[in-house]
């Protein structure tokens, strides 16, 4: 069988913006790289691999770029260092059966951090598909970045505590993805088998959580870095019980199962291994207002960041937290600390909001290939018990 | 006005067998910036990186040699060129351009129970680079240092690598936390920082834009003779001044010579407690590595410390797998 042959060529452009001080900086990085099995090349592919020529989408101006942002950051109104990066390129994959295939590129990232009211700092990260400036120029996403700075900027420490907390739609993505997702996915390396996981309970009896490449939400392919077409959503949770992994094409052999178009690279010069695309939490049937209700004592949780999974252990930073009492909401805030559970946490969840959110960052770090475009579209989750540490 | 005009080539191997290869030109002129093809061919590279792996795999334990990788490269800036050869054991670099470090030379292996009792507690350049990083990024106020926390240890964000695709000759180096002005270097930096991975958003995961970290420590004392050397650290989890999991490995060093810890240990531990338990340098700043499962492998420079006494907060246990 010939050695698997790909190559991209493409733009990256940062523009950052720094505080206090310093000027705004544009870089722009042309790029073209090749590879053939494992042998990983910069420069533009051998004439000979007969490779088609397709139109590259046009690059973001960089003075755009730079406008956008400079608005974003007189919006949020709290002193920012912030990064803007935008990749538009196109993937070339050599598929065995049907040649080769186009994989467009087309992501941006905004990333960095804002310096609150009390002296901390509130973590930044926003991306997935297209060129994102819509987003800094208003929306539903950066009012509720607004407010939770604000929140947060007044809010007290928390305190560590074991109880019934409702995770709004942005915290119940971000755990979706670490504790269902991540659970999914299959090994990156082929010959750890991962099958073990199949049939393991990971969420309450009533939730299914599918991954679908095609909804056009933070991720958006039509065909995977192995150059798998996908063919739609993948149900992975099925009454709250695992029943599929995410596969790119080595993965799916080693385990006798069929790909799922989830072969993912960073960027073509590091191998594809299996990662989420979207992963979709379907809604249930309450209102936001009717969760926090039924928590009686305890906790909302309005945002997380920096979520991690290792095993069978999840975590995140909470930067927003607000004390829930009688079953309302108080208004009395606190940042700081962590979210610390297992991959199991969701069995804990009693009910679910009718409507559903993407998760604005879709930011994913795994085996050293960070993904601008790993959606999660989670509606808000009332759990009956949520361990907090300090 | 940033400059490079940089060809990077390697080969690297983490089993003695399969070779992955990589091969650039950086050309970076004020804003623009070319990532092009190379015309080192990365293939000549192999046998430096396959005898390096050998040399090596017989001198560590047959449960850590999926931890040992091998690279050999070449750097070409103008009319300057160098190849390099560097090893290490998931972060805890065993040599460096043939300079080998303080690491046992024989796969003999050692039991945690065995350990000789009151043995000093040594952190090496890899564990120590690997908790000031962590505490960096897990710091959340605005203010670095906060009071009471790595305060006695000098780190520096630096041009200058001991990874040779990375390093600098120009420009200055900075204290950690001012890096908000410096955001062209950092662009420039992360064309040469594991640069097969060029197309990531820059410092997309943590507060504190920097390059490489430069880690010293003003005392300086003796190494002791007999010693547990914690040679390398991964956290658990995610960033943070508060309590943490880690998963370390070790050697004893002891006037019969050094010897591999059998198993990888478990650690419970508050970062900031335990660099400041750690008074005393004795080692001068060394090549060390950070395998972090997000970032990929980060290098700098740090010593080894000694550790007075654990917190008493530490909790350490043996991984039986």
């Amino acid at each position: 069988m010939a050695m698997p042959r790909a190559c991209e060529q493409g733009i990256l452009l940062t523009v950052g913006m720094a505080w206090p001080g310093g000027p705004p900086v544009v870089q722009e990085t042309r790029f073209a790289a090749h590879c053939e099995g494992a042998e990983r090349r910069s420069g533009p592919p051998p004439v000979e691999w007969g490779v088609p020529d397709a139109d590259t989408p046009p690059a973001t101006p960089p003075e755009l770029a730079l406008l956008r942002l400079k608005e974003f950051v007189t919006a949020v109104g709290q002193p920012a260092s912030l990064r803007y990066s935008r990749v538009i390129a196109q993937r070339w994959i050599l598929e065995p059966f049907a040649g080769w295939r186009c994989r467009p590129i087309n992501v941006f990232a905004l990333t960095g951090r804002l310096q609150l009211a009390n002296g901390r700092f509130m973590p930044v990260g926003w991306s997935g598909t297209g060129d994102g400036l819509a987003r800094l120029q208003g929306g539903a996403a950066r009012q509720h970045l607004v407010r939770v700075a604000r929140n947060a900027g007044e809010a007290n420490a928390t305190a560590p505590g074991d109880g019934p907390a409702v995770l709004a739609a942005q915290p119940a993505a971000l755990i979706a993805h670490e504790a269902i997702g991540h659970f999914a996915e299959a090994s990156a390396d082929s010959g750890v088998d991962l099958r073990h996981r199949l049939g393991c309970r990971l969420a309450a009896d009533d939730i299914d959580v599918l991954d679908d490449p095609t909804c056009k939400a933070a991720a958006c392919y039509e065909v995977d870095d192995d150059g798998i077409m996908a063919m739609g959503a993948t149900r992975i949770l099925k009454d709250g019980v695992l029943v599929r992994q995410l596969h790119g094409r080595a993965s799916a052999l080693a385990a006798g199962d069929i790909p799922t178009a989830n072969a993912r690279s960073s960027q073509i010069t590091l191998p594809p291994i299996p990662r989420m695309s979207n992963l979709i939490v379907l809604p249930g049937t309450s209102s936001f207002g009717e969760l926090v209700d039924s928590v009686g004592d305890g906790v909302i949780i309005h945002h997380l960041s920096h979520g991690f999974s290792r095993g069978l252990h999840v975590e995140a930073r909470i930067v927003l937290g607000e004390i829930v009492a009688t079953g309302r909401a108080t208004g009395r805030f606190f940042t700081g600390g962590r979210v610390e559970e297992r991959v199991d946490v969701l069995t804990g969840c009693m009910a679910r909001s009718r409507e559903s959110e993407l998760n604005p960052n879709a930011l994913c770090g795994k085996h050293g290939q960070i993904l601008y475009d790993v959606g999660t579209v989670a509606p808000a989750l009332q759990l009956s018990r949520l361990r907090i540490v300090g | 006005m940033n400059g490079i005009d940089r060809s990077i080539a390697f080969a690297r191997t983490r089993d003695g067998c399969r070779i992955s290869h990589f091969a650039h030109h950086v050309v970076v002129d004020g804003t623009v910036a070319d990532v092009c093809a190379c015309t080192i061919d990365p293939q000549e590279c192999d046998g430096g990186a396959l005898a390096a792996w050998a040399r090596w795999c017989d001198r560590v334990p047959i449960d850590r040699i999926p931890g040992l990788m091998a690279e050999c490269g070449a750097v070409c800036e103008g009319q300057w060129s160098r190849t390099y050869t560097v090893v290490h054991l998931n972060g805890a670099i065993l040599e460096i351009d043939g300079e080998s470090f303080d690491y046992p030379l024989a796969a003999y292996e050692l039991e945690w129970s065995l350990r000789p009792q009151g043995a000093a507690v040594v952190l090496g350049p890899s564990a120590v680079l690997a908790l000031v990083d962590f505490a960096i990024d897990g710091v959340l106020a605005s203010r670095w240092p906060p009071a009471g926390v790595l305060e006695r240890l000098s780190i520096v964000d630096t041009p200058h690598s001991p990874y040779p695709p990375q390093h600098r000759a120009n420009g200055a180096p900075r204290p950690v936390g001012t890096g908000n002005s410096g955001v062209i270097d950092d662009a420039t930096f992360l064309l040469l920082q594991r640069s097969e991975r060029w197309q990531r958003p820059l410092n997309a995961l943590y507060n504190i834009n920097r390059r490489n970290l430069s880690v010293s420590h003003s005392t300086v004392a003796e190494h002791p003779s007999v010693a547990v050397v914690i040679d390398a650290l991964v956290a658990e989890g995610e960033p943070t001044i508060a309590s943490s999991n880690w998963i370390g490995t070790w050697h004893l060093q002891s006037p019969d010579g050094r010897c591999w810890g059998r198993r990888p240990f478990a650690i419970n531990l508050h970062v900031s407690e335990l660099l400041e338990a750690a008074d005393w340098a004795v080692s001068p700043p060394r090549a060390a590595c950070i395998c972090d499962p997000i970032e990929g492998e980060i290098f700098g420079l740090a010593p080894s410390l000694l550790v007075k006494a654990l917190p008493s907060a530490t909790t350490l246990d043996e991984v039986r797998s």
